[in-house]
Parts: C-alpha cells; sequence; structure tokens
C-alpha cells in the first residue's frame, strides 16, 4: 500500500518558563492512502501534538525540532507558512474538539462551508458552492435545508457533523480528527463517527484519528500508533495491537480496560505517566514490569518484528513471554512508579 | 480497619420495614424555574420549568451499592446533589437508616453527614489548592470535632494507606499540584473517608482519570466495599465503570429512571429500548464482525420541553400510540427489576414491541442456558 | 470503552493543574512579562521609600520662611541648587513640601486602599456566597455607593466631622471598596459552584468555615491586586479633596500645596509651584495603574472571554 503520509523521527518541544519540554521524540510512522490511523494515548502522551505538528498549527512556545513529515512529495516540517495555509482545508482538513464551538454564531452554517469552498476555488459561483454544500451536509446525515440555520440552533452533534461537512467540502486527500466526538453523548457519539468513517472509506480519504479511547480507535482504524510519553510505543494494524501487542504498556492498557460485557477484573499499570519525554532510556522503563538495565541506559529504536508491525522495546523476542505474563495480575503489583 | 461505626439496627425507628434500607429515595423531584428575563418574572405553566429530576424512586440496602447511569442531561448529578444535601429538593423524600433527612437541620444534618460523603468528578478541583494533603483529609475530623491532633496524624495516616497513597508520611505534607490526577481523586477519596460514612456518593469519580490509572481507583472503589462495607452510590454515563463497581443498576433519562435493576440483569436483558440503545452505541474494542448501529433517533431534548406521555417515546425505534397517550410506570418485570416501558406494561403490543419483547426474551434465555 | 462528556483529562503539562484559578506566583509571572508593570513597581516602591525617609531628608523645615545668607527671604524663587523645586510666596520650600507631604499622601493612600479592599473582600465574599436575598441586599449598596460622586460625599463628611486625616480615609473608603467587592463578589460566585467547596459543604463546613477557611486563601490574590488600584485612587481622592479646601489643615499634602499655588495665583511665571506637586501626584498614580496593567483581565469580569 502506497502511503500518503510518512511521517519521519519527529521531535516536538514546547518551552516554557525556561523549561523545555520533549513533547515527540523520534516519532515514526505514516498513514496509507484511503486508510485511517488512530493515535491512541494517554492525556500528556503527545498524541495531540502530532497531530497539531502536521497541521502546522503548534501553539506559539512549541516548535518542530526535528524530522520531516512527507506528504505528497512535500515535507511539511519545512514548508513556508504561506505554503501550510494554502494546503489547510484544500489538501488537510481537520476537525477538533472544540471545532463544534468554533463555528462563527453569527453566520448561517452552509454560509461558512460556501465561504470555505469559495476561497479555495476562487472562480467558483456561489450557486455551484451552495449544491456542493448540501450534498456535503446531506453525506453527513444533515438535512441540506438546514444550511440556513446559524451554530446556536443545531445540537452538540449537529455542529460537529456540520464540521465533518466542511472537513469534507473540498474533497481532502487526508483529514486530521483529534478526538472529534469526545464531548458528545455515546449515542450521538457513534453516530457522528459512524458518518465520519462511511465517508472517509467511501472518498478513500487518509485519517488521522486522534483519541484517547481505544475502543473508538479499534473500531474506525485500520493501523494504531500507541503513544507513551512523546514517543510511538508500538505501530501495527489494528489486529496485531489487540490480539499480538509487543510492548509491555500495550499489554498493560489492555488489562486496564473495563468492558461491561466482560467481567474480568482490571488492573492498573503502577505509578503515574511522566510528562514529555526522558532523555535516555524506554519511556516506559518506570512502570514496566519486565524492566531491566538496558532499559534505563538505552533508549529503544522501533524495530520490525513483523510485516506492518514496529515496536519501540529492547525484548520483542520475549513477546509471548510478556504476553502470558501480563494476563496476571499479580506481574503489575508489587511495583510503585 | 474498623467497620462503620454505626449500630444499623439501633438507628432504626421502631415500625419500619424489616430489611432496613440504608437509603430510601421516594419521588424525589428538582424543578429549576425558568426567568425569563428581568421584568417578565416567572413563567407559569407546565413549560416554566426545568425539570431536572422529576420523580426518582430508589433504595440502597447497606452494604450495597447503587449505578446511576444515563447521558449528560439525565438529571443524575442533581440528583447526586440532593442526596448529598448539597441541593434541596422541590419534592419528594429522602430517608436515610429510616429517617427522613430531606430538610434536617444543624445537628441532624451533621449526623447525617458523617454517614454520607461524596467525592466528585474533577480531580483537580476538589482540593482546595492551597491546603495540603493533611489539612484536606483531616478537616472532616475537625469540623466533627472528632479526635486530638495527635490522633488525626494516625488517623489521616491510615486513610492514606487505606486509598493507596503509600507510604503516607510521603504524601501528608505535599501540596495538590504536586499530585497527578489519580493521585488527587484518592486524596478526595481519603477525605470522605476520614469519617467513616456508610454511603460514598461518587459523581462520575474515574472519567477525567487516564486509562492506566483509573483502573486502579475502580480497584480501589471495589476494596473499599469489601473492606469497610461500604455503600456507594455510583454515577457515570459510563456502563463499563458502572457494571464494575455496582450491584444494582438504574438507568435515568431526562430525570427520571427508565429501568433499574441488577446490574448484570440490566445490561444483559436490557428490557428498556433506551437502555438497549445505549448499550448498542458503546464501541467494542474486539469485534468480530461490524457492531450494527444502535436503533435510537434524535438527540436528548432539553429538560425544560419535556415529551408527553413516555419521555422517550420520541427517539424511540418502538413508539406506538400509547406511548405517548401516558407516562408509562416504573413496574416490576421480575422480583428485583423494573422497567417503565409500555412494551412490558401495555394490553396489547404491536409487532415491532413485540419483536423487541422476544428480542429481549431470547437474551434471558441465552445467558440463563449459559449459566 | 472510555470516553467522556466535557472534555479530555487536562494533560500535566497541556493544562496546568491549577485551573481558573490564580496565585501570588502568578501575580508576579504577569507582572514579570510586563515591562511597564515592572517599571511601575519600582515607582511605586520609590514613593512608599519617600513617604518612609523623606520627611527627615527634608533639607528645610517645609512651614518656616526661610531667609537667604542676605537676610531676603527668597519669595518664588525657581528651582535652583539651593532650593531644587523653588520656593513659594512665603518663602518656603517646595521640595521640603513634597517630602513631608508625601507621608500624608501615602498615609491616606494605604490605609484608604486597606480599608477598602478589606471592606470589599468580606462583603463580596459574604453577598458572593449566600446570594439570594443578602446579595440583593449588598448589591443595592454597592450601586448607592456607586451613585454617590465623591467630592461632595467628602464634604459633607468633612464638614460633619472635623476636616483630618482620618476623615479623609473614611470618606475614602466609604466609596471605593464597591469595586473590591464587585470584582471579588463575582469570582466567588463561580468559585462556591467548585468541587472542593461542595465537598467542603458535604463535610458538614460551616458558611463562616467556608469563607474563611475555603474561599477567602483563594480569593486574597485578587485583594492584593485590588491593593494598588484603591491606592491610586485613594492618592486622587486625597488630592481632589485637598485642593478644594477641605483637607487636613495640620498636615501638608500635594493636594494643599496644589491649592496654595492656585489660590495665590500662581501660574506661568511660578510654574515650579504647581508642577511638582502635579508631577508627583501623577508619578503616584500612574506607577500603581501600571503595576496593575498585567492583571486588568482578572480584575474586570467583562474582558474575560
Amino acid at each position: 500500500m502506497a502511503s500518503l503520509v510518512t511521517i519521519e523521527d519527529l521531535g516536538v518541544e514546547y518551552r516554557s518558563r525556561g523549561e523545555v519540554l520533549r513533547a515527540a521524540h523520534n516519532v515514526r510512522f505514516f498513514i496509507g492512502e484511503g486508510e485511517a490511523v488512530g493515535l491512541v494515548g494517554e492525556s500528556g502522551s503527545g498524541k495531540s501534538t502530532i497531530g497539531k505538528a502536521i497541521l502546522r498549527l503548534l501553539p506559539p512556545n512549541g516548535r518542530i525540532v526535528s524530522g520531516r513529515i512527507m506528504y505528497q512529495g512535500r515535507d511539511l516540517a519545512a514548508i513556508s507558512p504561506e505554503e501550510m495555509r494554502g494546503l489547510r482545508w484544500s489538501r488537510i482538513a481537520m476537525i477538533f474538539q472544540s471545532s463544534m464551538n468554533s463555528l462563527n454564531p453569527v453566520y448561517r452554517v452552509g454560509d461558512q462551508i460556501i465561504e470555505a469552498i469559495r476561497t479555495h476555488n476562487p472562480g467558483m459561483k456561489r450557486a455551484v458552492a451552495l449544491e456542493r454544500t448540501c450534498e456535503v451536509l446531506a453525506n453527513v446525515g444533515i438535512d441540506p435545508s438546514r444550511h440556513t440555520s446559524y451554530p446556536h440552533q443545531l445540537s452538540g452533534g449537529m455542529r460537529q457533523r456540520v464540521n465533518i461537512a466542511m472537513a469534507l467540502a473540498l474533497s481532502p486527500p487526508l483529514i486530521i480528527a483529534d478526538e472529534p466526538t469526545t464531548a458528545l453523548d455515546v449515542v450521538t457519539q457513534d453516530r457522528v463517527l459512524r458518518e465520519l468513517k462511511l465517508q472517509q472509506e467511501q472518498r478513500r480519504i487518509s485519517m488521522l484519528l486522534v483519541s484517547h479511547d481505544i475502543a473508538v480507535i479499534a473500531e474506525n482504524c485500520d493501523r494504531v500508533a500507541v503513544m507513551y510519553a512523546g514517543t510511538i510505543a508500538e505501530f501495527a494494524p489494528t489486529k496485531n495491537i489487540f490480539n499480538n501487542p509487543y510492548h509491555p504498556y500495550t499489554l498493560g492498557l489492555q488489562n486496564a480496560f473495563p468492558d461491561f460485557r466482560s467481567h474480568r477484573a482490571l488492573v492498573s499499570i503502577p505509578g503515574f505517566p511522566p510528562t514529555g519525554a526522558r532523555s535516555r532510556g524506554c519511556m516506559f522503563v518506570q512502570r514496566c514490569p519486565f524492566a531491566e538495565e538496558l532499559c534505563s541506559s538505552e533508549t529503544p529504536r522501533p524495530t520490525q518484528v513483523e510485516d506492518d508491525h514496529w515496536v519501540a522495546c529492547h525484548f520483542t523476542q520475549r513477546a509471548s513471554e510478556f504476553q502470558r505474563l501480563a494476563r496476571d495480575p499479580d506481574t503489575w503489583l508489587g511495583r510503585t512508579g | 480497619m474498623n467497620k462503620t461505626n454505626i449500630n444499623i439496627n439501633t438507628n432504626i425507628k421502631s415500625g419500619t420495614i424489616a430489611e432496613p434500607s440504608l437509603l430510601r429515595v421516594d419521588s424525589l423531584t428538582k424543578w429549576f424555574p425558568l426567568r425569563r428575563g428581568l421584568l417578565a418574572g416567572r413563567k407559569k405553566g407546565p413549560g416554566a420549568y426545568i425539570r431536572a429530576v422529576d420523580g426518582v424512586s430508589f433504595e440502597v440496602k447497606p452494604g450495597q451499592s447503587l449505578g446511576l447511569a444515563g447521558e449528560s442531561g439525565s438529571g443524575k448529578t442533581v440528583t447526586a446533589e440532593m442526596l448529598a444535601r448539597l441541593q434541596s429538593p422541590t419534592a419528594g423524600t429522602i430517608h436515610f437508616l429510616g429517617e427522613d433527612v430531606t430538610t434536617a437541620r444543624s445537628r441532624d444534618l451533621m449526623r447525617f453527614r458523617r454517614q454520607v460523603q461524596m467525592v466528585f468528578q474533577n480531580p483537580y478541583d476538589c482540593l482546595n489548592e492551597r491546603w495540603r494533603v493533611y489539612d484536606i483529609v483531616r478537616e472532616p475530623l475537625i469540623i466533627h470535632r472528632l479526635g486530638h491532633g495527635n490522633e488525626h496524624l494516625d488517623t489521616c495516616k491510615e486513610m492514606l494507606t487505606v486509598v493507596g497513597l503509600q507510604p503516607a508520611e510521603h504524601y501528608l505534607y505535599r501540596y495538590p499540584h504536586e499530585l497527578s490526577g489519580g493521585e488527587r481523586q484518592r486524596v478526595a477519596i481519603a477525605r470522605a473517608l476520614v469519617l467513616r460514612p456508610a454511603l460514598l456518593i461518587a459523581d462520575e469519580p474515574t472519567t477525567m482519570l487516564d486509562v492506566s490509572v483509573r483502573a486502579g481507583v475502580l480497584n480501589l472503589f471495589r476494596k473499599l466495599q469489601q473492606d469497610l462495607d461500604l455503600s456507594i452510590l455510583f454515577i457515570s454515563h459510563e456502563f463499563s465503570t458502572i457494571s464494575y463497581i455496582c450491584d444494582t443498576t438504574a438507568i435515568m433519562y431526562l430525570g427520571k429512571i427508565m429501568e433499574i435493576g441488577p446490574t448484570s440483569q440490566v445490561f444483559s436483558h436490557r428490557y428498556h429500548p433506551y437502555s438497549d440503545a445505549l448499550a448498542a452505541s458503546l464501541p467494542v474494542v474486539n469485534a468480530e464482525d461490524k457492531r450494527p448501529p444502535a436503533r435510537i433517533s434524535g438527540e436528548i431534548p432539553g429538560a425544560a420541553s419535556i415529551p408527553r406521555g413516555c419521555r422517550f417515546a420520541p427517539r424511540c425505534p418502538y413508539q406506538a400510540p400509547a406511548c405517548t397517550a401516558e407516562e408509562p410506570p416504573l413496574l416490576p418485570v421480575d422480583s428485583s427489576h423494573r422497567v417503565a416501558c409500555v412494551i412490558w406494561s401495555g394490553e396489547t403490543p404491536s409487532s415491532e414491541q413485540r419483536a423487541f419483547q422476544e428480542n429481549v426474551l431470547r437474551r434471558q434465555d441465552e445467558e440463563g442456558g449459559a449459566a | 470503552m472510555f470516553c467522556k462528556p466535557g472534555s479530555t483529562p487536562p494533560g500535566r503539562f497541556e493544562r496546568g493543574p491549577n485551573t481558573g484559578m490564580f496565585s501570588m506566583k502568578d501575580i508576579w509571572r504577569l507582572a514579570r512579562r510586563d515591562r511597564l508593570s515592572l517599571i511601575g513597581f519600582f515607582l511605586f516602591a520609590a514613593i512608599i521609600v519617600m513617604a518612609l525617609i523623606g520627611p527627615s531628608l527634608a533639607p528645610y523645615e517645609p512651614l518656616t520662611i526661610n531667609r537667604g545668607l542676605d537676610g531676603k527671604v527668597p519669595i518664588l524663587k525657581p528651582p535652583s541648587a539651593e532650593y531644587l523645586l523653588g520656593t513659594n510666596d512665603l518663602g518656603r520650600d517646595i521640595f521640603s513640601q513634597i517630602l513631608v507631604g508625601s507621608r500624608t499622601v501615602v498615609i491616606i493612600g494605604l490605609y484608604g486602599a486597606l480599608i477598602a479592599a478589606v471592606v470589599g473582600t468580606i462583603l463580596g465574599v459574604i453577598s458572593g456566597y449566600y446570594r439570594g436575598h443578602v446579595d440583593n441586599v449588598l448589591q443595592r449598596l454597592v450601586e448607592a455607593a456607586y451613585s454617590i460622586p465623591f467630592e461632595p460625599l467628602a464634604i459633607v463628611i468633612v464638614s460633619i466631622l472635623s476636616p483630618s486625616v482620618w476623615t479623609i480615609i473614611l470618606a475614602v473608603s466609604l466609596v471605593y471598596w464597591r469595586q473590591a467587592m464587585r470584582v471579588i463578589r463575582t469570582q466567588v460566585l463561580s468559585m462556591r459552584e467548585r468541587a472542593f467547596i461542595k465537598s467542603a459543604r458535604v463535610a458538614g463546613a460551616s458558611d463562616f468555615r467556608i469563607m474563611l477557611y475555603h474561599i477567602t486563601p483563594n480569593i486574597l490574590p485578587l485583594t492584593f491586586v485590588y491593593l494598588p488600584v484603591a491606592f491610586g485612587n485613594a492618592v486622587l481622592a486625597e488630592a481632589a479633596i485637598s485642593f478644594l479646601g477641605f483637607g487636613d489643615p495640620t498636615s501638608i499634602s500635594w493636594g494643599q500645596i496644589l491649592r496654595q499655588a492656585f489660590t495665590k495665583g500662581a501660574s506661568i511665571q511660578s510654574w515650579w509651584w504647581v508642577f511638582s506637586p502635579g508631577l508627583f501626584i501623577t508619578i503616584t498614580t500612574a506607577s500603581v495603574f501600571f503595576c496593575t496593567r498585567p492583571f486588568e483581565e482578572i480584575l474586570n469580569p467583562r474582558l474575560r472571554r
């Protein structure tokens, strides 16, 4: 499968009050054409940072310090801000958790989509843009006649759908969706995600779905990158992540995950996630039940363990042993972070 | 660790029911008046109120835990705050250990507060940032004039150990901003437990925690149930956490209980179409096949405009004329399970409704067969 | 599954754990970022030092009629090495008057601000915490305070009581508590909905305890930020009263120097007599307003979002 986006050794730093925080470090993964890739991690793991870095929408105190973001022959990390501005919406669309509230309250939602379309197609007639707007609204399950509604007349779920419609309006090859449904109720979340997924599959759009919710990622993505403390712990097809995980963190997450359909006991990973990346060694070393000396002295490089399956762990050859031990709660107890 | 230091039987007034209930709530109601602007005054008529909680009744037995599940806007937090006596009900009563505490004041209220404590959703908001952990955990003891300074220290250490903050000395003199979300939530729990309450109200206590930390806090609740014989009223919009903690679950929708029964039954049988839709909307980690979409339409309306009849009817795929005629009461479907739906109380269900009914019964049989 | 309504958990570096509140540390951090406010801090400190040690540094007795070596009274001399800011029509040294007068100004400023801030904080906390009827009554009181023009009130008070420094302080604090009260009330209104306050109520804490131990410590930084504003207002108020002739006749203040200059018809010819007190009043008030510039947003709730 040809990859549309390739991220190589990406590093992002934030500076605040004289401190430097490595929010992303040595991040590498790719998004294939027409594929949905999930970026999952806990708060502070840097998952949103990656999304923002691709869009070059990092906050003023953040910057890309290393690596490349290759997209359609261009390095997004190196192009000029003007060039980037031209790419946003038309080549890379975005949906954020906050987009729900980012619609301009004084304009009709249809006009906002038309505006977006015509900015990128200067010659286009308004009627043509309107037709296109109604079409994308219908695609995401909104009655096209609602294009005359103002944002406050729509519910949260509807507004997020309008955002998805806006993202689709210019038929971009890539969509970055950062926690697009986190603020919505379960019923609405499910419906909005279904529409997003359907459009993504039908139009063969590539998507980076950033979420803290493993189940959402599992249902909607072809591949998953598991982030921990600014690094990618494991990157593999979704099936592999859930059936054949190598990284101890991925293994720990599986035990920690409540599911009302099963009755197994939960096991938490001891300790707390660190903020940002350590300078040396494996990021997970303090909480890992299998850690050895090597883990704190040397940073593990991502190793390819199978086709399309990369793991940043020194002991990938012991994966089956880890998998067996990880199922036993005692493995995770007795160590404090 | 001692068990709760109250003797339940002596607290029960003579003449109450045979099996003592720790908490009994009858038709609890909270309506907020809608103001329409400075000079217009209060609106009159049925649309004049936001009916946040609209007649909720349930019971918690000693040592049992009840889960309140529902979407945002279902009234579960307002219910919790009324039970914690943070808001006063518009109507209805709250009985604690047989005693009416709905409007208890001064001494009676203080006695109630010793028995019922609460933890909140946001760990970054629930601790006074200017206080050290020791002062935070100790405050209830000072308020209730229990023990002396040196005893407080021991009690606090013990409490911190109970909630898994070990070594306790390491945490006693730290400020909240030095702690992570999981640690903060544990401090909040320690504070709530320091009075050895019989009932802990937990309002979405794990929603804001990270996955790897959340499991630890959930396990802590389980441990407290077993070791302290603590009853927990657990409020969450997540089926998974409720099913992990609670014996009984109530599904709330727009201020009313739609279904209440033993947790395993509520989640597996799902007598109410709303419970069924909620469960069907949850994403699955390891799905074999694609999950079919949930059969539910629209979004939860505001509590100011509650539909006539069954409040879920407009979104219900099995809606029939009988649904909008009258509000269905919460009626038993078996000894411990009650549902408010015409499908189970109506005389003549429609064919759609009958199909749903058969579906539920089949699930029930399958479960019975498996067990 | 583990989704949630509202927002993602606050990451420890994405958002600080100290949500929605600000502390003394934040005050310093905000102030340090703003050059002008730093300058304001130093100027303010200089004025305070001046009030503390200035009077003992005064080269002349401020009310003495000086005589030169030639025995002549130096009437309306422009600034020179001998008389740094010149002399007035009675041959008194204006520089010495300014130095000695600074103490009166600072005393009125500090006490006035302190009383206004303390009263404003207490009433703000009570009003915001109790809401309902208490709030209603107190809000009407604030509106009344806002509708009273300061000068007429001061004149009435001074004519009922005797004209003294303390009378002026009373007048100042009677009027300027309103601003602090409003700002603090708004903060308390939102703070009382926060979980740690609810937690205190559930624990059984009395209203008094909650206000004293939970709300006040968290609101205090705001009071501190408000202090300089009140100080500036008090200084201006004192100048106005003294200029109108209702000041304390026994002590020198900048407003009084201005008044004398005005009543004696000092104008372009003896500009130093008008200019010097005016300059110091301006420096003082400007310094405190510079100080508070970074906190504008906190002080004026309307600017927020």
